[in-house]
Formats: C-alpha cells, sequence, structure tokens
C-alpha cells in the first residue's frame, strides 16, 4: 500500500508537470492530437499506480515521450500549414449567408440537433437570426448573427467610452503586492493615504484593484 | 513555445539514450549470468561440485545486483521467477542431486534469455 501512495505521488506530479509542458491550450480546447494524448496519459498513468508489480519506468517513459511528440507536433504545426490541416483538420461552414449547408453536415455526422443546441449555447433561438455558423477544429461552433441580430454596441451608438484597461490586484486576501504598485505608479505614501480615509490598513482589505483612469474597487475583510 | 520545444527534445534524446543503455545493459549482463550458469552446468556434469559451488556463488552475486537495475524496467513477475530458481540451484547442489540441478539451470538460462528479449526491438515484442 505504501509503495502505491508514492508511485501515485510521484505520477501526479509528472502528469501535472506533462500538462503544463502541453500548454495551456491543452486544458481548454482540445485539437484531435491533444485529446489522444489526454486520454492515453491517463490511462498510462493508472496502470503502474495500481500494478506495484510494473515497473513505474513502463507508465513514465510513455506519458514523457508522449509529450515530448505532442509538443514536437505542437511546433511544427506551428509552422507548417499543411501539417496543421492534416492533424487539426480545417474549419467547417455549416451556415453560410444564413444557408445551412447540409453536405458539410452530413460529412461532418453533425445532427439539426447538435446544431441547434450550440445556438442555444450562443444565445440565439432561430436559425433565421444566424449569418455565418463555423464549426471549429477543437468542436466548438463559432455563431455570426446577422446584422439586424447583432448587439448595439458604443460604437455603433456613436457613444464615446473610456478604455479602463485592465484592473490591477493591488491587495489580495490583505497581502499587498509591491510590484503591481509599483507598475501602476503609486506608492505606499498613496495606498495609506487611500486606505486611511476609508479607516482601513491592508491587512484589513480583501480586496483592492485600481485600473487606467485611477478607479479603486476596496472590498474589507468580513469581520466575522 | 520554443522553450517548451527544446524541453520535449531533450526529454525525447534522455528517453533514447536511456532506451539504448538499458539494452546494452540488459544484453551484456544476461549474457555474462549465462555464462556462469553454463559453468556451474559443466562442473556438476564433470561431478566438481566444489567449483559448481564457486560458480554459484558467483552468479548470486551477479543476480543480486543486476535483479534490482532490472526492476527498474522489466515486469516484477518475470524476476520474481527467476529469484526462485536461483534458490533451487544452491539447494539442489547441496543434495548433490545433478538431474534438478542441471534442468534448474537450463530454466534459469531460459527465464534470463527471456528477460533480455523481453525489451529487446524485435517484430514479435511490437506486435
Amino acid at each position: 500500500m505504501g509503495i502505491a501512495f508514492i508511485r501515485t505521488v510521484i505520477l501526479y506530479v509528472l502528469v501535472v508537470a506533462a500538462v503544463r509542458i502541453m500548454g495551456k491550450r491543452q486544458i481548454g480546447e482540445l485539437q484531435p492530437s491533444e485529446l489522444v494524448v489526454a486520454i492515453l496519459i491517463s490511462e498510462l498513468a493508472a496502470i503502474p499506480m495500481q500494478e506495484t508489480g510494473t515497473p513505474l519506468s513502463s507508465g513514465i517513459i510513455p506519458i514523457l515521450t508522449l509529450i515530448a511528440c505532442e509538443v514536437i507536433l505542437s511546433a511544427l504545426t506551428l509552422s507548417n500549414i499543411k501539417l496543421r490541416h492534416i492533424i487539426s483538420g480545417k474549419p467547417s461552414i455549416l451556415i453560410k449567408d444564413g444557408q445551412i449547408d447540409q453536405r458539410e453536415m452530413k460529412r461532418l455526422r453533425f445532427t439539426v440537433d447538435d446544431l441547434m443546441e450550440e445556438l442555444r449555447n450562443s444565445g440565439y433561438m432561430n436559425l433565421d437570426e444566424i449569418a455565418y455558423a463555423v464549426l471549429e477544429t477543437n468542436g466548438k461552433l463559432s455563431v455570426f448573427p446577422k446584422c439586424e441580430n447583432k448587439p448595439v454596441t458604443a460604437g455603433m451608438m456613436n457613444i464615446k467610452c473610456e478604455d479602463t484597461g485592465l484592473p490591477t490586484m493591488l491587495i489580495c486576501d490583505g497581502i499587498l503586492s509591491l510590484p503591481s504598485l509599483a507598475g501602476v505608479g503609486k506608492d505606499m505614501v498613496w495606498l495609506e493615504d487611500t486606505l486611511t480615509k476609508q479607516g482601513l490598513t491592508p491587512k484589513d482589505v480583501f480586496i483592492m484593484t485600481i485600473d487606467k483612469s485611477e478607479k479603486t474597487i476596496i472590498i474589507p475583510k468580513d469581520k466575522t | 513555445m520554443i522553450k517548451n520545444l527544446k524541453t520535449a527534445i531533450i526529454i525525447l534524446a534522455a528517453i533514447l539514450l536511456l532506451i539504448c543503455s538499458s539494452h546494452i545493459y540488459l544484453n551484456s549482463s544476461a549474457q555474462r549470468m549465462s555464462d556462469i550458469i553454463n559453468s556451474a552446468e559443466k562442473s556438476a556434469i564433470e561431478g566438481n561440485i566444489d567449483a559448481a559451488f564457486k560458480q554459484i556463488d558467483a552468479f548470486e552475486s551477479e543476480w543480486a545486483f543486476n535483479k534490482h537495475v532490472y526492476a527498474t524496467f522489466i515486469r516484477h513477475a518475470e524476476i520474481d521467477l527467476a529469484n526462485q530458481s536461483a534458490a533451487k540451484l544452491r539447494a539442489y547442489l547441496k543434495d548433490e542431486d545433478r538431474t534438478d540441478f542441471i534442468a534448474e539451470c537450463e530454466t534459469l538460462r531460459m527465464q534470463i534469455k527471456h528477460i533480455a528479449e523481453s525489451d529487446r526491438f524485435s517484430l514479435d515484442n511490437i506486435f
């Protein structure tokens, strides 16, 4: 049992490292080759975890080989479009100019129910609202509504709006980030002044953010 | 991406190096142990029990080291089988049971050969 525990910890660390090496894309959106690697890694890690009579290397070597092959293949597909199309496929247009491409749907074995489900997930109830729908290589459907169904934007209304940028986290759970403070061009004097006005110290703050327009959001910690 | 690519290439190169070195080690150590078993078997056939004992001692010390290395890349069940055979050899020799000793030498030689062949690059092993 102790051996199984140690093996599990080793393989856990290895699989976490494997997913990190493969990159963030792996976690969110799986390309066909990435899906294969994800399935295989889970199987390869499980066998030596349970069977202590199997050498640990019979799990580690295939996992490392898969990661290496996947990373090399990703690098090759990045620079070679033909290879990328072979490995990951091409996006398919299912709705073009409001017309469903039935032949393409048949070819992809994509049912009407699948299409309607994806459209509902994107917030559209009727097919006549859609101008284009593209099935991406990771299996997700990108939906582009007709002009009259597009959400109204500030640009359409000629409203001028200020870009407030990405808010910077200055204090998180009472812990002050000095690099973030320096990054937004502020110092401790400014921070203490801002917090003192609200009767707080950095340790009393749960979240404090600042954006480009110098608007701060301060959420104090719960006293309970 | 470049950093990850470098890591991947280093990992792949390390794996290939490990495979080649384990392959060479497995073959050479298995050959050495088989030679010792052959000598012990020959001594037993000639009735030279003392020489056979010495060769079994040499085999056991060689096997004691090799089995720990083998365990990192060979299924442990195969090593256990060879362990059992190695234990029987000394017992047969103590009883001066030459027939069973010779038969067990053959079994052990086959097991060691199988261990060496189980990791060899061959169509049988791949498919």
